[in-house]
Order: structure tokens, then C-alpha cells, then sequence
């Protein structure tokens, strides 16, 4: 590990998490995100994660705010004609509810936001896949970008140049699912499903398999290609995106469920605060310690996309993508805790039984495992396992709990 | 009608430079070296210098195809290659990397850059911006309805359209083709242009092509904007792209023919050719299907 230290005037960089919905943004924060980003129901990729109506985008802004967090909202959509409808108006809402930056990848809703909502910074999105310094200054002197989201296909190199020269702050991913090809410029779902991946419709056709030929001979026999990437786990890079000067460290995945959000927050919080008190790069000890957090949250393969140099065979998927290599399950959300008995009230989400050893996955420190020893329904009935989803059932927990924590189990 | 519509065809091949004149070619698309996300034959500075004379001499223009998204440490190179080649005699640059546009409106040639950014050019309010820019022409994204593509021709001056080929359907880094050789101990994958990619479920095959940067699938069809071209050009379309990857140049010189007997009013000529390449994938695209969210 290098022996640089963190200068004095450096800031820390903001943990940038994403959101589906009111309850997993409120996750999101309370485990540790320093800014959370969403989508409303219209101009925003990943349109069927986006359930956030007005109302909750003012509910998170305000938790937020409480928590001393911001929200970002994706505007991210390359528009057609008939998308300008409402947009000006929805812009000034965004602003009205106290959102602090909207993502955005045309230019023409760049401007309008800095018209009709001159308080909202303006995030240049990933979407215009920004690989070199100058393409950032582009963005910045034309359009006014108070920040470029850097495509995922710079290396550390391009991260540094980039961050060093532009004067708009830069964002990096550090975490979660990545599109094979250049964001913005992949149009095989369009082909595919008629579904425009560039207003939120993305099929992941990526993901599906496909036989090669030369010519009329398959080459592939049956072991078909998947041309699917692997996730990002950028464990080993936070130091050296500290070190460039990056703004803000985003994570991936809106799609994503409450309990990968809590999970993988709570372990890049951690692992970020770390490297910032130590003032420089962890132990190789220390740091597989954070890795295995981080993996407690991943189901696929991953791989640190370019930052180590260009992408190699290394990065991609060959199989069909599927919960195989799921290690831990969420079983439940605590609701409440009985200091006196020493029990929790868990939510449950999966099946779980007596003796089985399971862990609490809390936003402030990490428990060790513990032992079910007993499972009580609401009616005082002694079970052996909780079979259903979405009842509350009571377990003694060796410590105290709070609500909105995680219980889980490693497979 | 011809006269309002310039006509753009890409070359492989220098010794078609008058054929493509013959065929009614009004500027030539030379694809530079390590300085594309294309499939087509590319040719090094120094090669498409000294063929500028070559295109002039036949009346057309030349343009360099320069649509890769470059690297940092990649940039400030192509940055000045696109200087070299504009002050040698290229007519045009195509690019997508803003990172060319941002050198060239600093070095006053922003005027001689045509903005083709694929997929991302849907509306005509992005369009105008970049025409106000000063950037000669805009390239509309290949994604749209008829309708889509009429509306940003009548609002932005000067817009330009791919009519006809296979048209770049994705771009990856990642090695999509050579990681599988690699996985399955075959040769090499690269630089092969007669691989081809079927979607399980599909029967369409799509060509797909990987250099030592990018790797890119193609459509399985062939545009075919015959029955559209008046219209366009009628909208305010200025020039039209004729793409030759992947196919005959005969393909490619009879397209380029055909085009320009349809927008003499030839409407005959477009069925002449549908028959003769009946066996081929031609198709509106997107004319007609509007994709959703």
C-alpha cells in the first residue's frame, strides 16, 4: 500500500446511495448515506424503480435534511420530443421540495433546469459517458455542470487527470451493477423489446444468451455467451478515489431490495470512515474484513471495472445471472425492542427456525452471530420456525436492538 | 429535391472513389484509425491526407470518422490528429466525444465538425444546442419514428440522417468476443468481420466486431429509408448517410444510386432494388415503431 497521506484542506467524500422508494431511501440514510438519489415517476432511467410521487420526494428531502442528508433526483431520460411535457414545472417542484441536485444527461434539460430552477445543482449523468478531462470542461462551460458523474469506463488515471483539471466536482461508482456497454449507447433492448433503454425501459438484454456464428458455423456450440458485466466492488480503490480528489463515491442500484441497500451502505460507511480517520490506506487485514462485508450484500460476480487499466475477460458474466451466489438471506426488520425481556419484534420477510444462528445488521457497530433460541407469535404461541412473510414474530436478542434493523442469516 | 440533400457514403476502398461519384455521392466517409466505434476499413492520417486530392479532384468532400469516446491519456493525440486532418484538406470530422468539440471550438473549427452521438440525439431541443454551438450538422439518432426524426428536421437546420446499412446497435469496452476465446481456448476473435451474435429466443443474427478498444453489434438489418427519403429531405434534412459495414460494395453504390433516382422523383428504382437484394434484411426500422419506456 502506498504511504501518501490525506492532505488537510481535503473533504470527505459524500457516499451516494440509491433509492427505489421512500422506505429504502430512509434506509439508505439511516445507514450511513450522505446523499441519496431517486427517480420520480417520469424522466428518470429505471423507470420501474421510481416510486416516488411528490409527496415522497418532499418526505425524503425533509428525513433527509433531519439526518443531514441530500436527495438527488434522476432526470436522467434522453428525451424525445413529447418528454418536455410538464418537465419545467416538475423541475421547479423538485426545487420547491428541497432537492439538492438533479442528475441529467441532455442538454436542452440542463438548461431548463437552470432556468426555471436555478437552486438545484445540475449532475451531469453518466449517460454522456465523460472519459477525458476536456469532454468534463465541455459540460462544465457550455451547461453550467456543477458535477460530472465520470463514465465507468475511466481508469484510476482518467479519474485523477479528470478530477484534477475540471472545475466541476466529479462522482465515481464504487459499487453495483454496470452496463456491458458505453451507458447511453446501447440500444439492444430497443431492438429486442422495443423498450428504450434510454427512457428507463432497459430490458438488461445484456444479461440474455446468445449464440455466435462464423458466418453460418456456430462457434458456440452449447455454451452460449451471456455479454453481461460482472458488478463493481471498488473496495480496494476508495483510498486512491479518495487520494484523486473525487466528490462523491456512488453505489449502484436502485432495483434494489431495503436489505441490500442497509447492507451495502452500512459496509462502505464503515470502510470509508475507516480509511478517513486512518488518514491513508487500510491493512490488507483490515481491508479483507470490509471486503467481506461488502460481499455479504453482493449476489453476483464482481470485478473492479476499469479502474485497474482496461477491462479484461475478468469483467464480464458467462452465465445466466441468478440467486446462486446469494450468501446471506434477510429474514426480517426489527419493529420494536423489549429491553426488559430482551426481545426484538421482527417483520419477517424469509423462513427461519429455532437454533439457527443468525446476525443483526445495525447502522452504527457490526454484532457478532447469535442463536434463535425461541420464536413467539403475536398471540403468546410457542413455533419452531416462522414460515410466513410479513407477520411479526418475537426472538430473545443478546443485545439491544433498534427498530429498522436487519436480521439475517448467512447461507 | 437531390439538390437540397447532400449525400454522405462511407468508403473501404479507395479505388471506389469515383464509383461512389458515379453513384451520386456528393462526400466520402473515411473511418481513421484507432479513432472509431465502426467496423468499417480504417485508414491511418497520412493514408485519408493523401487521398484528399483524390476526393476533391471528383468534386465530393471528405469526411473523417472520428466517433470513438476517447481516454485521457488518448485525447490531446486525436485532438490533434482532427487539426492535422482538417488543415491537410479534410473537409469534416464526425465526432461524439465532447472532448473534440470542446478542442475544436477553442481552435475555431467547430464550424467543420459534424456531432454524431448515436443514440443520444432524440429530440430537437438537444439538436438546436449543438446547432448553436456552431457545429456544422447534428447527426438524429437512428432510434426514431418518422415522425420524431420530421420534427427535429423542421425545427433544426441542417440535420442529418444514416438512411441506409446496418446501423451501430452497442459499444462496449469490454472485450465481448475475445473473453470468449479466450474462456473457450479458440483463436483469437478480434478484428474478424464475419462473426455474428443470435439472441437465444431469435432468428435474427446481428454482425458483431471487436478491435483492441471497443466491441460493437450491429442491427440485423439493413435500413432501407427509401420510401421516407422525400420526406426528409422535403423536412429539412440536409444530408443523408449511405453505411457500407458489412455489406457488398455493390450494395453499397447501388443504395447510393437508388437514393439519389428517388429523390429525382425515380420512384421505381427503390422496387428495382428491393428486388435484386430480396435475400437481404432490409427494413423501415424504427420508421413506423415508436419504442416505449
Amino acid at each position: 500500500m502506498g504511504l501518501r497521506r490525506l492532505s488537510d484542506n481535503m473533504k470527505k467524500p459524500e457516499l451516494l446511495a440509491p433509492a427505489g422508494d421512500l422506505k429504502r431511501c430512509k434506509t439508505a440514510i439511516r445507514y450511513g448515506a450522505d446523499a441519496v438519489y431517486i427517480g420520480g415517476r417520469s424522466f428518470s432511467l429505471r423507470s420501474r424503480a421510481s416510486n416516488f410521487t411528490m409527496d415522497d420526494i418532499r418526505e425524503a428531502c425533509a428525513f433527509a435534511r433531519e439526518h443531514g442528508s441530500v436527495i438527488h433526483v434522476t432526470v436522467n431520460i434522453i428525451p424525445h420530443e413529447e418528454d418536455f411535457d410538464g418537465l419545467r414545472e416538475y423541475l421547479m417542484e423538485l426545487q420547491d421540495a428541497g432537492v439538492h441536485a438533479v442528475i441529467v444527461a441532455s442538454p436542452a434539460i440542463m438548461k431548463l433546469a437552470r432556468e426555471a430552477a436555478p437552486k438545484l445543482e445540475i449532475h451531469c449523468s453518466t449517460q454522456l459517458s465523460v472519459t477525458n478531462a476536456d469532454a468534463a470542461r465541455f459540460f462544465r462551460e457550455q451547461l453550467h455542470a456543477d458535477r460530472v458523474v465520470l463514465a465507468r469506463e475511466c481508469t484510476m488515471a482518467d479519474v485523477r487527470k479528470i478530477t484534477a483539471v475540471c472545475q466541476a466536482q466529479t462522482e465515481a461508482f464504487i459499487h453495483g451493477g454496470m452496463c456491458v456497454n458505453y451507458s447511453g449507447r446501447c440500444t439492444l433492448s430497443n431492438r429486442m423489446t422495443l423498450r428504450d433503454a434510454n427512457r428507463g425501459g432497459c430490458a438488461q438484454s445484456c444479461r440474455w444468451l446468445y449464440h455466435l456464428y462464423e458466418q453460418d458455423q456456430e462457434l458456440s456450440d452449447e455454451d452460449l455467451l451471456t455479454i453481461g458485466s460482472r458488478d463493481l466492488m471498488c473496495a480496494e480503490w476508495i483510498w486512491p478515489l479518495i487520494e484523486a480528489g473525487v466528490s462523491s463515491f456512488k453505489i449502484e442500484g436502485r432495483m434494489k431490495t431495503e436489505y441490500y441497500v442497509a447492507s451495502i451502505v452500512s459496509a462502505y460507511r464503515h470502510l470509508i470512515d475507516e480509511i478517513w480517520e486512518n488518514h491513508g490506506p487500510l491493512s490488507g487485514e483490515r481491508m479483507a474484513y470490509h471486503r467481506r462485508q461488502i460481499m455479504f450484500a453482493e449476489n453476483r460476480q464482481t470485478c473492479d471495472g476499469f479502474y485497474g487499466g482496461q477491462a479484461d475477460e475478468n469483467s464480464l458474466i458467462y452465465h445466466m445471472t441468478s440467486d446462486a451466489d446469494v450468501n446471506h438471506d434477510f429474514l426480517g426488520t426489527v419493529k420494536a425492542y423489549d429491553p426488559i425481556r430482551g426481545t426484538a419484534l421482527i417483520e419477517t420477510r424469509n423462513v427461519f427456525s429455532t437454533h439457527e444462528t443468525v446476525q443483526i445488521l445495525t447502522p452504527d457497530e457490526m454484532h457478532g452471530d447469535f442463536e434463535i433460541t425461541s420464536i413467539t407469535d403475536t398471540e403468546g404461541n410457542e413455533l419452531t420456525s416462522s414460515r410466513r412473510p410479513m407477520v411479526c414474530v418475537e426472538i430473545p436478542v443478546p443485545w439491544q436492538v433498534r427498530e429498522e434493523d436487519i436480521l439475517r442469516r448467512s447461507r | 429535391m437531390k439538390d437540397m440533400v447532400k449525400t454522405a457514403v462511407t468508403c473501404e476502398d479507395s479505388r471506389l472513389i469515383g464509383a461512389l461519384r458515379k453513384a451520386g455521392a456528393d462526400e466520402v466517409i473515411l473511418a481513421l484509425e484507432n479513432g472509431c466505434f465502426s467496423a468499417l476499413k480504417p485508414f491511418a492520417a497520412d493514408e485519408i491526407i493523401a487521398l484528399v486530392s483524390a476526393v476533391h479532384l471528383e468534386g465530393m468532400t471528405l469526411s473523417v470518422l472520428m466517433n470513438r469516446l476517447f481516454p485521457q491519456d488518448e485525447i490531446a493525440s486525436f485532438q490533434n490528429q482532427m487539426i492535422w486532418l482538417l488543415n491537410e484538406g479534410a473537409d469534416h470530422i464526425i465526432a461524439a466525444d465532447p472532448g473534440l468539440l470542446y478542442h475544436a471550438q477553442a481552435k475555431g473549427v467547430l464550424d467543420r465538425v459534424i456531432f454524431d452521438p448515436e443514440t443520444l440525439m432524440t429530440n430537437s431541443r438537444d439538436a438546436l444546442f449543438y446547432s448553436q454551438l456552431g457545429v456544422s450538422s447534428v447527426m438524429i439518432s437512428q432510434l426514431l419514428c418518422e415522425e420524431e426524426i420530421l420534427a427535429i428536421a423542421r425545427n433544426v437546420p441542417g440535420c442529418s440522417l444514416c438512411v441506409f446499412g446496418h446501423q451501430l446497435m452497442s459499444v462496449s469496452g469490454r472485450p465481448l468476443l475475445e473473453a470468449y476465446a479466450l474462456r473457450k481456448g479458440t483463436d483469437s476473435l478480434r478484428g474478424r468481420k464475419n462473426l455474428l451474435l443470435k439472441e437465444e429466443k431469435r432468428e435474427e443474427k446481428m454482425p458483431a466486431y471487436e478491435n483492441d478498444y471497443a466491441a460493437m453489434i450491429y442491427s440485423d438489418y439493413i435500413q432501407d429509408s427509401f420510401d421516407q427519403l422525400a420526406s426528409f429531405a422535403e423536412n429539412g434534412i440536409s444530408r443523408i448517410v449511405l453505411q457500407g459495414v458489412f455489406l457488398p460494395e455493390e450494395m453499397l453504390l447501388d443504395a447510393a444510386a437508388t437514393s439519389q433516382k428517388v429523390l429525382a422523383g425515380d420512384l421505381n428504382s427503390k422496387e428495382a432494388f428491393r428486388k435484386k437484394y430480396s435475400a437481404m434484411p432490409l427494413s423501415d426500422g424504427y420508421y413506423g415503431i415508436k419504442t416505449i419506456k
